[in-house]
C-alpha cells in the first residue's frame, strides 16, 4: 500500500515540527531554538515534498538521496558525539534518519517509524524540560499526532475498500480534529492530575551529573592533604574576586558571579542580605528534583560582629572527584537523593542537603570547609547538573545539620563586644530555666510566635542593630530571626551558627521540579545540643523546617500548594503588582474548589442522614421498577402504545376522515417500530410497505397495502377521503394491530 | 488491509512503559506523556462507538443478475444525529459473489446529518440461485483506528436471483442444420399416428391395410391409402438429475452446479441455432420448462436453472424413461450422469429408445468428491455408441465443449 493523499504528509510534517520545536525548547537560548526550528523545518519540508511525489510515482533517484542523507546523519552523529555527548548525538542521528527517510516515505510502516522517532524526541524533551510551557509542545504534538493517525487510518481503510465515497472528491481531515484533541488533552490533564506519582525508584541508574565540567589544577594538587588555611583565606575572603581569579570552566564561557544573596559570600550583613545585582529576585536560579521539600545548605557562619556574620575558619580541604563521584561521609546509608540543575550562575557553592553522604559532580575536584560547606573550583554555570545522596535524621522533629565533628566550641559561642545585655536577659527569660534542646525549642518558638516576618525591613532598618529587632520593631527578615536565635543560644552557652542556603519548597506540579528562586535564599540556625552535633532550628515564622513528608502523591493535591507559594512570593516582592493580584484570585479559586471538594463528603453525610431512609425506599422502588421493566418492559410499552393509539384514533375520528387515516397509519408505524421494524430514515412509504409485505405483514398483505395506499392519498393528495373509506382503514388498522400482537 | 501489528496494543504497552520509566526517574513530564498516551488510547477506543450511533444503511441493487456479471450494490447511509459521522465502513455479505468479494467493504468518508450518502460497490457473482444478501455490518475505527466498533444493521436482508452463466459451445452433436430440418414440424407418412388427414396416395407394400381408402380405391381401381399428418416435435431436451443423493462435491463445486451450467450453455447454443429446447427434471419439486424457442425461452430456461435445487427424486434411470415417453421421435436428449472409475455410468436403469438421440454428460464422481483439479482434460469419446462428454472437477468446460478441432 502506498499513500495517495497529501493529508498524511501535511499531518506528519506538523507532528515532526512539533517534535523539533520541543527539542528546540530545551536547547540553549532563543538562538538555539530558532536554529533548531529552521534547520529541521526546512529539512523536513523538502523531504516530505519529495516523499509525496515518490508515493505518487516511484523515483529510484530518491532512494540514492535517502542514502546520501543517511550518511550525512552518521557524520553528524560522530560530530555531535565529540561536541555534545552521546544523548545529543543519538538525538541528532535519529532526527537525520527520519529526515533521510522522508525522501522516500510512502508506506504505513515508514509512517510508524516516523511516529516512533518523533515520540522519542518528545520524550527526550519532556525529560529535559523544566518549564511548564512545555505542555504547549505536548498539545501541538498531540494535535498533529491525532491528525496523522486519522489520515493514516483513512488511507488504510480506503485502500482495501470495494467502493469509496468522499464528500468533496478528495480526502479532508474532519473538522472535529481540534475538538477531539481538546478532549484528549483534557482527559490527559485530568489523568495526569490524579495519577499517583510515587517516589522515584531510581532502579538501574542513580545520580546524574553533567552540563559543564570543572577542574582546577592547584586544587587537584592539594587533594588529600587536609585543610590548608593559607590558600583558602584568599579564596574565601572575597568571593567575586576569587571567581575572577579562577580558571575558566571547560566551556570557556565568561561567568557572571554576582550572587543573588549576600549569605553566599564570606561576609553576610544581616541588615541588607539581598544582593541581587540587578537580577529579578523572582527568577528561578535552580531546579531541584527531590521527593520532598529540603533546605539546601550553602555556608555556615560562626562570628557575629554586631551587624554582620563571617567565618573565622575559612580553610578548606580538597576532595578528589573520581569518575564524577565523591564520598563525603564514611557512613554507608544514603537513602535519599536530590538533583540540582543550575538555571543561573549563583556562586561557587555546591548546595546540598544537610546530611550529604555522596556527591555526583561533573568535575575533578571540590573543596569542603570545616562547617561542611561544599565548593566548586569555579562558580557553577547555568546548565550544570549534580546529584547528592543524603540521609535525614531528626531530633524532636528537627532535622540534624551537617554532622562534621567540631573539636572546639569556642567559635560557636562567640558574642559581639557591644551586645545589648537585654538579649541575654531575654534568652534567660524565654528559656525559663530549661537547658539544651528544651531551651533551644523555647527560643525558637518564642521568635516564631512573637515576631513578624517582612522583607520591607531590608530598606527601612539598614542600621538597626539586633537589639532593636528584638525589643523595638519586632519584625524583620530571616537573617534577623536566625541571628537573634543564634546569639540568644550562645548567651545560654549553647554553641550555634547561622547557616545560609536555599529553602526548597515550591514544587511545580506540572514539571515535578522544585523551582528555587533568588528570593528563596534563606538563613537558619544550627546548634549543638549535648552530644548531638548540630540540630537545625527554624526561628523565622513563615518558614517551616523540612520534615519527613514527601510531596503530595498526586499533582492535583500539590497544585494548591504551588499556587499558594507563588502567591506568597509575589506578595512579598510586590503586593500591588497585577501578577500578585492574579495569583491571589487563582489561589482563592483553588481554595474554594478544594473546600467544596473537601466539604462534599460531610455534606453528603448530612444529606444522607436526613434523606437516607427516603433514598433507600426510592432505591428499592427503582430497583423493583427496573426489574419489572426488564421483565415486562416490552409488554408494558405495547400496552401504553395501544392506550395511546386508542386515544389518538378516537380524537382523530372526531377530527375527520383524513385525520383518522393519518392517525391509523402513523400509529401502526409506531407499533411496528416498537416491534423491531422501524422505517429507516430516507425510506419511502411504498418501499416500507413492500419490505413489510414480504416480512411480518405477509399474512395481512392486502389490508396493509390498502392502508398504505389510502394513507398516501390522504397525506399527499387533495382527494377527498370518504368517511366509509376512513372506517375501512380503521378496521384494517385494528386487524393489523391484532395480527401483529397475536404473532408476538 | 491486514494490520501488521495492533497500534492499540502498541500504545497500551507504551503507556505502561512510560509509567514505569516516569516512576523510576520521578520525572513529572514523563507522567504527563503517560497521561497523554493513556488519554489517546481511551479516546481512540471510545470514539468509534460514538461514531456509529444513529447510523442506518439502505441497500439497493438489481433483483436479478447473471453469474459472471457484476452486481452493483448501492448502499445509502444516513444518520439521525446532529454531528456528521466520519470514516464509516459498510461491510456487506454477498454469498453469491466470488470468494474474494463475498464480504465487500464500502468506505464512506463522511455522512452528514442532512442528506444520505450513497456509495456503490461492484461484486462479481458466480453462484447461480436465489441468495440472501446481508446482513450489513457497519464498522468504524474513527478517528485513530485503534479499535474497530461494529454494529449489524437490522432489517438489512434482501434477495437476488443469479442466473447461471452459460459458456460458449463451439460444437454439440446433432445440433446441426440437418437435425434442424428434421426437427421442424413436418408431415410424415407414418399413418395412424395422427388424426389430421393430409393426403392420399397409392398403396405401397408395407402400408397398414387399415388406412386403405376403400371407396376411392374402388372408384379408381387401384389401392389408395390415406395419409395423416404426424406432428413430430424433435426437441432438444435437457434432463437434469435432481436426486440429491447423486450430488458429488460441495456447493458451487458440485457436479450438480456443473450440470446446471452445461445445461444453460447447451440451451443457449441450441436456441441460438434455432432449435426448440425443453428442460426437465423429476423429483419432489419437478423442473418443467415446456419446449419453446427464441430469447424468451432462453430467459425461462435460465430462470428455471437459477431456482432449481436438488431434492428427493426418482432414480435417474426412471427419469430418463419418463422423459423419453414425452419426447417426439428424433429428439435430442441430454443426460447428466455420474460415472465410475472406468467411465461407466453409475445411474441404474438408464437406457435409450431408438427414436431418441441421446448425448450423455458423464461426471467423474470421484474427482468431485475429492475436490481435486482434473488430471487431464476429458474429451468426447469418438467410438462410443452415443456421444459422451466426460467431465472432471476443475475442467474448463468451454474448452471441453469447443468441439473437434
Amino acid at each position: 500500500m502506498r499513500f495517495r493523499y497529501i493529508t498524511v504528509y501535511v499531518s506528519l510534517w506538523c507532528m515532526l515540527m512539533a517534535a523539533a520545536t520541543a527539542r528546540g525548547s530545551v536547547s540553549d537560548g532563543l538562538l538555539g531554538f530558532l536554529a533548531t526550528l529552521l534547520l529541521w523545518g526546512s529539512f523536513y519540508t523538502i523531504g516530505l515534498a519529495f516523499g509525496f511525489s515518490n508515493a505518487q510515482k516511484e523515483n529510484p533517484a530518491l532512494q540514492q538521496l535517502t542514502n546520501g542523507v543517511a550518511v550525512v546523519g552518521v557524520l553528524a552523529f560522530v560530530a555531535m558525539l565529540a561536541l555534545q555527548g552521546l544523548v545529543a548525538a543519538l538525538l541528532t542521528f535519529i532526527l537525520f534518519m527520519q529526515g533521510a527517510q522522508n525522501f522516500t516515505l510512502s508506506r504505513p510502516r515508514e509512517l510508524y517509524f516516523a511516529l516512533a522517532i518523533s515520540f522519542a524526541v518528545i520524550l527526550f524533551a519532556a525529560s529535559e524540560s523544566r518549564s511548564a510551557l512545555f505542555i504547549f509542545c505536548i498539545a501541538a504534538y498531540a494535535l498533529a499526532g491525532v491528525c496523522t493517525l486519522t489520515a493514516l487510518h483513512f488511507e488504510q481503510r480506503a485502500e482495501g475498500a470495494h467502493g469509496v465515497a468522499m464528500s468533496a472528491g478528495r480526502f479532508r481531515l474532519p473538522s472535529g480534529m481540534g475538538l477531539l484533541t481538546g478532549v484528549i488533552l483534557a482527559l490527559a490533564a485530568i489523568l495526569y492530575l490524579v495519577t499517583p506519582q510515587p517516589p522515584a525508584t531510581h532502579a538501574g541508574g542513580f545520580f546524574a551529573g553533567g552540563g559543564h565540567y570543572y577542574h582546577r589544577q592547584d586544587w587537584q594538587d592539594e587533594a588529600g592533604k587536609g585543610f590548608d588555611k593559607k590558600q583558602q583565606e584568599g579564596q574565601k575572603q572575597s568571593q567575586p574576586q576569587a571567581a575572577q581569579d579562577t580558571e575558566p570552566s571547560s566551556a570557556g564561557a565568561a561567568v557572571d558571579v554576582t550572587p543573588t544573596y549576600s549569605g553566599f559570600t564570606s561576609k553576610m550583613p544581616i541588615d541588607s542580605p539581598s544582593a541581587q545585582g540587578g537580577r529579578d529576585p523572582n527568577a528561578i536560579v535552580m531546579y531541584v528534583h527531590a521527593d520532598r521539600p529540603l533546605y539546601l545548605r550553602g555556608r555556615a557562619f560562626d562570628t557575629f560582629q554586631g551587624n554582620s556574620w563571617s567565618d573565622s575558619r575559612p580553610e578548606t580541604e580538597k576532595l578528589d572527584v573520581e569518575i564524577h563521584d565523591v564520598r563525603l561521609r564514611e557512613q554507608d546509608r544514603p537513602t535519599l537523593s536530590h538533583t540540582v540543575e543550575m538555571a543561573a550562575t549563583v556562586s561557587d557553592i555546591i548546595f546540598a542537603a544537610s546530611q550529604a553522604d555522596e556527591l555526583d559532580f561533573p568535575g575533578t575536584v571540590i573543596a569542603r570547609d570545616r562547617d561542611g560547606g561544599l565548593f566548586a573550583p569555579q562558580p557553577l554555570e547555568k546548565g550544570t547538573v549534580y546529584s547528592v545522596a543524603f540521609h535525614q535524621d531528626f531530633l524532636d522533629g528537627h532535622p540534624l545539620g551537617d554532622p562534621a565533628a567540631v573539636a572546639d566550641d569556642a567559635p560557636y559561642l562567640q558574642l559581639p563586644d557591644d551586645l545589648d545585655p537585654r538579649v541575654a536577659a531575654l534568652a534567660k527569660r524565654v528559656a525559663a530555666g530549661r537547658s539544651g534542646m528544651a531551651a533551644a525549642e523555647a527560643i525558637e518558638r518564642y521568635l516564631r510566635e512573637n515576631y513578624q516576618y517582612t522583607l520591607e525591613t531590608a530598606a527601612q532598618q539598614n542600621d538597626i542593630p539586633l537589639a532593636e529587632f528584638l525589643f523595638d520593631t519586632r519584625r524583620g527578615h530571616c537573617e534577623y530571626f536566625a541571628t537573634a536565635m543564634a546569639i540568644m543560644l550562645r548567651t545560654l552557652g549553647i554553641p550555634s551558627r547561622v547557616v545560609t542556603g536555599f529553602s526548597v519548597h515550591e514544587r511545580n506540579p506540572v514539571t515535578g521540579y522544585y523551582e528555587v528562586r533568588g528570593i528563596d535564599g534563606h538563613a537558619w540556625v544550627e546548634a549543638r545540643i549535648g552530644d548531638v552535633d548540630w540540630v537545625t532550628f527554624e526561628p523565622t515564622s513563615i518558614y517551616a523546617l523540612p520534615g519527613q513528608e514527601t510531596h503530595p502523591l498526586t499533582p492535583a493535591a500539590g497544585l494548591g500548594d504551588y499556587v499558594d507559594e507563588l502567591a506568597r512570593t509575589a506578595q512579598q516582592l510586590d503586593p500591588r503588582a497585577l501578577r500578585t493580584e492574579a495569583l491571589q484570585v487563582l489561589k482563592q479559586a483553588l481554595q474554594n474548589v478544594k473546600q467544596a471538594v473537601e466539604s462534599l463528603p460531610a455534606l453528603l453525610l448530612v444529606w444522607l442522614r436526613r434523606f437516607g431512609p427516603w433514598l433507600v425506599a426510592i432505591a428499592i422502588v427503582a430497583a423493583g421498577t427496573a426489574l419489572l421493566v426488564r421483565r415486562y418492559g416490552s409488554r408494558l410499552r405495547l400496552l401504553l402504545l395501544r392506550a395511546q393509539a386508542v386515544h389518538r384514533i378516537r380524537r382523530a375520528r372526531r377530527a375527520g376522515a383524513r385525520a383518522l387515516v393519518l392517525a391509523c397509519y402513523l400509529q401502526l408505524e409506531r407499533l411496528l417500530a416498537a416491534l423491531g421494524h422501524p422505517r429507516p430514515p430516507g425510506m419511502s412509504v411504498e418501499e416500507y410497505a413492500t419490505a413489510l409485505a414480504a416480512g411480518p405483514l405477509s399474512a395481512q398483505e392486502e389490508a396493509w397495502r390498502s392502508l398504505t395506499e389510502t394513507f398516501g392519498r390522504a397525506r399527499y393528495s387533495d382527494e377527498e377521503i370518504a368517511p366509509a373509506t376512513a372506517e375501512e382503514v380503521r378496521a384494517a388498522y385494528l386487524a393489523l394491530e391484532k395480527g401483529l400482537l397475536d404473532s408476538r | 488491509m491486514p494490520r501488521q501489528f495492533s497500534l492499540g496494543a502498541a500504545l497500551g504497552i507504551l503507556a505502561v512503559v512510560l509509567f514505569l520509566v516516569a516512576w523510576n526517574r520521578g520525572i513529572a513530564l514523563l507522567y504527563g506523556m503517560f497521561a497523554l498516551v493513556a488519554a489517546t488510547l481511551a479516546a481512540g477506543y471510545a470514539a468509534p462507538w460514538w461514531n456509529l450511533r444513529g447510523v442506518s444503511v439502505r441497500r439497493l441493487h438489481a433483483a436479478k443478475v447473471q453469474a459472471g456479471e457484476a452486481l452493483e450494490v448501492a448502499l445509502e447511509l444516513s444518520h439521525t444525529g446532529g454531528k456528521a459521522r466520519y470514516m464509516l465502513g459498510v461491510r456487506d455479505t454477498i454469498p453469491c459473489a466470488v470468494p474474494e468479494d463475498q464480504e465487500p467493504l464500502a468506505f464512506v468518508e463522511r455522512v452528514g446529518g442532512n442528506a444520505p450518502t450513497r456509495v456503490s460497490i461492484q461484486v462479481r457473482c458466480d453462484w447461480r440461485g436465489e441468495h440472501e444478501l446481508g446482513p450489513v455490518t457497519l464498522e468504524t475505527g474513527f478517528p485513530l483506528g485503534l479499535r474497530t466498533a461494529r454494529r449489524t444493521v437490522p432489517d438489512s436482508l434482501t434477495r437476488v436471483l443469479v442466473y447461471p452463466r452459460p459458456f460458449r459451445i463451439g460444437y454439440f452433436p446433432y445440433l446441426t442444420a440437418a437435425f434442424l430440418s428434421m426437427a421442424e414440424t413436418s408431415p410424415a407418412a407414418a399413418a395412424g399416428n395422427s388424426t389430421e388427414f393430409l393426403n392420399i396416395r397409392e398403396y405401397v407394400r408395407g402400408d397398414n391395410p387399415r388406412y386403405i381408402h376403400w371407396p376411392l380405391s374402388a372408384h379408381r381401381g387401384t389401392l389408395v391409402v390415406r395419409e395423416f399428418e404426424k406432428i413430430s416435435h424433435a426437441d432438444v431436451c435437457l434432463l437434469l438429475n435432481l436426486d440429491r443423493n447423486a450430488i458429488h462435491g460441495r456447493q458451487r463445486d458440485s457436479n450438480f452446479e456443473y450440470a446446471v451450467r452445461i445445461a444453460a450453455s447447451v440451451a443457449q447454443h441450441a436456441l441460438a441455432s434455432g432449435h426448440r429446447v425443453r428442460l426437465l427434471g423429476y423429483g419432489h419439486t419437478p423442473l418443467l420448462v415446456p419446449p419453446g424457442s427464441g430469447p424468451e425461452q432462453l430467459r425461462r430456461v435460465l430462470e428455471a436453472l437459477a431456482w432449481v435445487q436438488p431434492g428427493d427424486s426418482f432414480t435417474y434411470g426412471m427419469s430418463v424413461q419418463r422423459a423419453q415417453h414425452e419426447l417426439g421421435d428424433g429428439s435430442l436428449l441430454v443426460t447428466f450422469e455420474n460415472a465410475d472409475a472406468t467411465w461407466g455410468s453409475m445411474e441404474r436403469g438408464v437406457s435409450f429408445s431408438r427414436r431418441i438421440r441421446p448425448v450423455r454428460v458423464l461426471f467423474d464422481a470421484r474427482s468431485f468428491d475429492r475436490g481435486l483439479p482434473s488430471g487431464g482434460m476429458a474429451r468426447q469419446e469418438p467410438d462410443a455408441r452415443e456421444p459422451v462428454y466426460r467431465v472432471r472437477h476443475g475442467d474448463d468446460l468451454e474448452t471441453l465443449f469447443r468441439g473437434p478441432r
